[in-house]
């Protein structure tokens, strides 16, 4: 259980390095271009569109979190459906969003 | 043809903010109609009541009570909604989930987390230019 909820820790610690270092970026080259070129509001706009879509990150963490939480209580999920509740996985095992649109158009719905 | 933009679009997620992003990215693709479930049976409620019908459904698949899996087979399993197009928004990246979603009949599966492109990229495959 310590390995498992370890593991889980140190995923949510990367989520949470990955997640401010990209919204460091994105407002640094935000406040770049509101500063040199002010009458580029597409640009600004884009930049706090960007920051918008990576505060997604918190759902994944608290999807780990919750995770955790059930790790280290012992907690058995006797839903029908649990087999399939993985939530996010590793970093190392996940698949992208590439791989995954490969493996859906290849596959036969029938199947 | 063009995707017409006031069409109803329901977004089901039980992560607050979560919606509040979706709703955002949809919202900068230019999709004004835009409503919001908490869970997959909320969700079922809302599409079975709500007129006009919506013509686009985004849903997250980690839910209680009604996962997002549980939604999508429910709404392929009515005449009504057979055919709407039905879009898994998760986490959940494993093959099997991935093959038990197509199999369920959803149109397009897109990894949490995802940018306002991905978004617009994945909803052209589904709806047509956007």
């Amino acid at each position: 259980m310590a390995a498992r909820a370890l593991a889980e820790i140190a995923e949510i610690q990367t989520t949470l390095d990955d997640a401010v270092d990209t919204l460091l970026e994105l407002a640094e080259a935000g406040i770049t271009v509101s500063r040199e070129a002010p009458e580029d509001t597409a640009s600004i706009i884009r930049a706090f569109g960007a920051i918008r879509d990576i505060c997604g990150f918190r759902d994944l963490a608290g999807q780990r979190l919750a995770r955790l939480a059930e790790t280290l209580n012992g907690a058995q999920d006797s839903r029908p459906d649990a087999a399939l509740l993985n939530g996010p996985q590793a970093r190392a095992d996940a698949p992208d969003q590439a791989a995954i649109d490969a493996m859906f158009e290849a596959a036969d719905p029938a199947d | 043809m063009a995707v017409n933009k006031d069409m109803p679009v329901l977004v089901v997620d039980d992560y607050a903010s979560m919606v509040r992003i979706v709703r955002g990215m949809l919202n900068e693709l230019g999709f004004k109609n835009i409503d919001s479930a908490a869970n997959g049976e909320d969700a079922f409620e809302k599409i079975q009541t709500t007129k006009p019908p919506y013509e686009l459904i985004l849903s997250d698949w980690n839910m209680q009570p009604v996962s997002g899996l549980e939604l999508l087979k429910k709404v392929r399993g009515k005449e009504e909604t057979v055919k709407t197009p039905f879009v898994m928004v998760t986490a959940e990246a494993k093959v099997e989930n991935v093959m038990e979603a197509r199999k369920a009949g959803v149109n397009n599966y897109i990894i949490k987390p995802f940018t306002t492109a991905v978004l617009k990229q994945k909803l052209s495959t589904v709806l047509g230019e956007i």
